[in-house]
């Protein structure tokens, strides 16, 4: 039985969806408090997207489904697999369209610290990065900060509050992760699959 | 106790294949002093730190004159990253051209090592960084190679597989999927990569024909490690329920301070990660207690001889009806000597567990 932990949220429907197409035992998720339930081949149990990474890393699960955004924020020891169809988003470098990118210092309000400096601590003299919880377009517009950081899905958002998309950084998706333990003592069955997902999106 | 006991069983083992302990000062010059926290002392222009490795102040020292060089290492290392944290660290680095029995006997050390910690269930996993040679023939911006390799360290196929795009020919494209996620009947395309993993292969097979078990040998052509100088095999060891490996290495070229380059091949492994899977293990050490009449130590003296030169700690207990057995049965075997039957007064054992 391989152990998947997939995350609360936006992702949660559709990843269960997914690995049904894989083990038809799996249940529709119904219960909404049930954390842990099993089909034929999976033991699937949720986790808070944030903190899904660290319970494959310390093998409580041997695989997970988790945002690409949160795989690269975290940077855990973890084997990052596969690109899974779904979850589609992008992380941009957004902001008000008259502000300049030229400047000495660029002040950054973000959810991920980490993507901000490694994708841009090089572009500028001094990059000045503000973690935000949430709501971090509200950086710009109260002037906290010249530009943000963030995941985009439809753009909405950054319209309406008169945002645009500088750059986008990378492509991100649900991401299928493992730990390194049981990739290296469970191969087999992880590498069948990953054949068994390729074949289902050829 | 185990920490002396973990170090004298290595140093055993390495002995008897011609290994020689070496000490390298803690304080080192700190040559990584740009990008880490760890100097704390300058002098004459120098940056001084507590070590962060041992491998390189050996590298940097020794010099190869024909007759291989085998030494082995036992020290604190330090680590600045997030906090400074003490560990432990033992290795040992076999300084020798690149050549097969060379890989075999470092890896068959190992097995050796770890076989006296009773740690069966353990699996090597092995590559030939070679294997990407041709890989990287076809980019030539060295800073793409860089990122590439960052991220098969990182593991991270995701981003290697997006970065890859467009980089090589399609014909390689298949070839670069199926060592990501490799199995050993997998075909290749490139003749160069076919040729770089049935050596690794072969290497395989002869670690088998000199008793690792089959399921016990990883080929993995997606796992490089961290350090920039190695040319050839690499190769990490995990134990089942241990996150990440317990230890690792692998074949190095390397200039020492004399402007010459050194080849070599080593493996380095963290005492503290041993520590807990040792606690409920078999008992540690080949000890054997004779538990035998005091009268009688002249007579079992070459029996526990012969026990020594077997590689068994051999200690004589005179014997005492309040010895406490089962305290030394955790230690070792115990071996008990009688009178037979009081009629003879040559001693003779009567049980062993």
């Amino acid at each position: 039985m391989i152990k998947i932990a997939i995350p609360t949220g936006r992702l949660q429907n559709k990843s269960i969806e997914f690995l049904r197409k894989f083990d038809s035992r799996l249940p529709s998720y119904e219960n909404e408090r049930k954390l842990i339930f099993r089909g034929e081949r999976f033991e699937i149990f949720l986790a808070k997207p944030w903190d899904l990474p660290l319970y494959v890393e310390e093998r409580v699960a041997d695989l997970g489904i988790v945002g690409r955004d949160i795989i690269l924020e975290q940077e855990k020891e973890l084997v990052t697999l596969k690109k899974l169809p779904f979850g589609y988003c992008k992380m941009v470098l957004a902001g008000f369209p008259e502000k300049d990118l030229e400047k000495e210092e660029v002040r950054i309000a973000t959810k991920y610290p980490n993507i901000a400096k490694k994708f841009l601590e090089d572009r500028f003299n001094k990059v000045k990065i503000f973690k935000l919880n949430g709501s971090v377009e509200l950086g710009p517009i109260l002037k906290i900060s010249d530009e943000i950081v963030d995941l985009m899905e439809t753009g909405r958002t950054l319209k309406e509050n008169g945002l645009i998309v500088k750059e986008v950084l990378f492509d991100s998706s649900a991401c299928l992760i493992s730990n390194i333990s049981s990739f290296i003592w469970s191969k087999k069955g992880i590498l069948k699959l990953l054949e068994e997902m390729e074949g289902l999106e050829c | 106790m185990e920490r002396e006991i973990v170090e004298s069983q290595v140093r055993r083992i390495l002995e008897l294949y011609g290994y020689r302990e070496i000490r390298t000062p803690v304080l080192t010059e700190d040559i990584w002093a740009t990008d880490n926290k760890s100097s704390f002392l300058k002098k004459e222009g120098k940056n001084f730190s507590l070590r962060p490795e041992i491998t390189s102040e050996i590298l940097k020292n020794i010099r190869f004159e024909g007759i291989p060089i085998r030494v082995f290492y036992m020290g604190p290392i330090f680590d600045f990253k997030d906090e400074v944290e003490e560990k432990f660290q033992i290795g040992w680095e076999l300084i020798f051209p690149p050549s097969r029995w060379r890989d075999i006997e470092i890896i068959l050390t190992i097995k050796d090592v770890f076989d006296t910690f009773n740690l069966e269930d353990f699996k090597l996993e092995l590559n030939d960084i070679r294997v990407w040679n041709s890989v990287w023939s076809c980019i030539e911006n060295s800073e793409e190679i860089k990122k590439l390799k960052g991220y098969l360290k990182k593991r991270d196929y995701v981003s290697f597989l997006e970065e890859m795009t467009g980089k090589v020919p399609s014909s390689l494209q298949k070839d670069i999927k199926n060592m990501l996620f490799y199995e050993e009947d997998a075909k290749f395309e490139s003749e160069e990569i076919s040729f770089q993993l049935e050596e690794l292969k072969s290497l395989k097979k002869e670690l088998i024909e000199f008793g690792f078990r089959e399921d016990s040998i990883i080929l993995n052509p997606s796992f490089f490690r961290s350090f920039g100088y190695y040319d050839g095999i690499i190769f990490e060891l995990y134990v089942k329920d241990m996150k990440g490996p317990l230890g690792g290495g692998g074949s190095y070229i390397e200039s020492n301070k004399f402007g010459e380059k050194v080849y070599g091949v080593g493996f380095a492994f963290i005492e503290e990660k041993i520590l807990d899977f040792l606690k409920e293990g078999k008992p540690l050490e080949k000890k054997k207690f004779f538990i035998v009449p005091s009268d009688f130590y002249a007579s079992v003296y070459n029996l526990m001889k012969e026990e020594r030169e077997n590689g068994f700690n051999s200690v004589f207990i005179p014997f005492d009806k309040n010895l406490d057995i089962e305290k030394l049965k955790k230690e070792g075997e115990v071996i008990f000597w009688r009178d037979k039957n009081d009629k003879d007064s040559n001693p003779h054992r009567t049980s062993s567990e």
